[in-house]
């Protein structure tokens, strides 16, 4: 997500928008190891990862003129529309059969993947984010991975670990300024910024 | 300095979170914000760094050609394990994808349409196999829980039982002794013979009903000391005078006694009775002091 591949990556989704494959090709190739390794480890299930894979490409051929660079990158977008389809599918299994989220601790630094990542500028992304996550506070990082992975609503997560609704509100809004705050210099200047 | 209040809906929606009866408030006040539209867009992409704790996997080659090859035919091919939903089987890309095949559209919308109707047939043969197995599961469970509450009324009917059985037993002891009571009492040749208390039980008194037909007596005694543990009362009758033993006995907390001897008919007609206080079950021949007797 540095300068120079979110400025590849908006060429790309105008050059998809105007109806090329091979550009929706290159960014399948460039992010879908990344959306797939998400869509693992919120569902679980291999088969299950590749369809909402699946979907999330063909949602961007047909939406890529739905992208708003004012509203985050093109990493960011693709995140949050694979995410927001994992987690409706999660939301629609029956409970016993949801995926466990794994906390950061148990994830390798190294990921298994990384020939499959092999840009230094993505590696350099990942491994920033990564700190910065681990830098969290213990209970900023618990209340943001249960949002993002396991789906759940702010009452939801209220519940789950016995804490007041305003404080998880709390959490949730320090976890991610602190987030923003360590992970700025890496990510993409909107052009609103300029 | 923008209020917590919105920073943090920015971040419940950066994450997808919904915003329950702020929503509409929040929308509203989003379109004319430029701050809360950038916090937004920035808690947007800091949502993203999340997704760098998830493992990069590499997805199989065949599904980037299933995904460019669904682009270029306009109709999305469903996973070779037969996995996904109806919608996603069928979504097809823009209509404005460019056709790189030489058949006729006609081809591919009887095509897409025979495709659909195979699916709708077996998307509904599926529903109609779910309610079927729904179906089968109440029943079982319910047949289940039936078997279960059997099982429990037919232990709580053998315990009844038990406990009436033991009931009748005891009437029906109840019932012989009253019999024989009643036989020995009221039997016309009983004879009422009266026992006198003797030291250091001088106030104890009692009445032996004797009925040689029935070859037996019963006890009547009052005023009789409880005695220590290990002692019983033993009564004595006296045939050719030699005390044979009757029976023993123990006063209950009043000092009362009925008591009905053992049978006895093998001596005939006793010359006279006496109580005397023996070890526990009784002896052969009378050993302790007598407490009563009588002729």
């Amino acid at each position: 997500m540095n300068l120079t591949r979110s400025d590849d990556d908006r060429a790309l989704i105008a050059r998809v928008e105007g109806r090329e494959a091979e550009a929706l090709a290159t960014l399948y190739d460039r992010h879908s190891a990344r959306l797939m390794g998400l869509c693992q480890r919120i569902l679980g299930d291999t088969g299950e990862a590749e369809e909402v894979l699946q979907e999330v490409f063909l949602w961007v051929w047909r939406s890529a003129s739905k992208f708003d660079a004012s509203r985050g990158s093109v990493l960011a977008w693709l995140l949050v529309g694979t995410r927001s389809r994992a987690i409706d599918r999660v939301r629609t299994r029956r409970p016993g059969a949801r995926a466990g989220l794994r906390s950061v601790e148990t994830v390798p630094d190294t990921a298994s993947g990384e020939d499959i990542e092999a840009d230094s500028a993505s590696r350099q992304w990942e491994s920033q984010c990564r700190s910065a996550i681990a830098e969290l506070p213990e209970d900023q990082r618990r209340a943001l991975e249960l949002a993002y992975f396991d789906g759940l609503t702010h009452q939801e997560i209220s519940e789950r670990t016995g804490t007041p609704l305003g404080t998880v509100k709390t959490r949730v809004r320090l976890g991610l300024m602190k987030l923003r705050d360590r992970i700025q210099p890496y990510t993409q200047r909107r052009p609103t910024d300029a | 300095m923008h209020s917590d209040r919105f920073e943090e809906l920015a971040a419940l929606r950066a994450l997808g979170i919904p915003l329950g009866a702020d929503e509409d408030e929040f929308a509203q006040h989003l379109e004319g914000c430029a701050t809360c539209q950038a916090l937004v867009a920035d808690f947007t992409d800091s949502a993203a760094a999340l997704s760098a704790t998830a493992t990069p996997v590499a997805p199989p080659a065949s599904l980037k050609t299933r995904i460019l090859g669904s682009l270029e035919s306009g109709a999305v091919s469903p996973r070779a394990s037969g996995g996904g939903d109806l919608s996603s089987r069928v979504k097809t890309a823009e209509a404005g994808a460019t056709p790189q095949r030489s058949f006729a559209p006609w081809v591919f919308a009887a095509a897409a349409g025979l495709l659909l109707l195979l699916l709708v047939t077996d998307d509904a043969r599926l529903r109609r196999e779910r309610e079927d197995l729904r179906s089968q599961t109440a029943a079982f469970r319910a047949q289940a829980g039936e078997g279960e509450d059997l099982r429990k009324q037919a232990a709580a009917l053998q315990q009844e039982k038990a406990n009436l059985s033991e009931k009748l037993r005891a009437a029906q002891r109840s019932l012989a002794r009253r019999d024989l009571q009643a036989r020995v009492v009221e039997s016309d040749d009983v004879q009422l013979l009266f026992l006198q208390g003797k030291a250091p039980q001088q106030r104890a008194r009692g009445r032996v009903f004797w009925s040689t037909r029935a070859g037996r007596g019963v006890v009547v005694a009052g005023n009789l000391s409880v005695l220590p543990a290990g002692k019983q009362y033993e009564l004595w009758a006296f045939s050719g005078g030699k005390p044979v033993p009757a029976g023993v006995f123990d006063a209950d907390t009043a000092g009362r006694v009925l008591f009905e001897s053992k049978d006895l008919s093998r001596i005939g007609t006793p010359e006279k009775f006496a109580v005397t206080v023996e070890p526990r079950g009784g002896v052969e021949a009378p050993t302790g002091p007598i407490v009563l007797a009588g002729s």
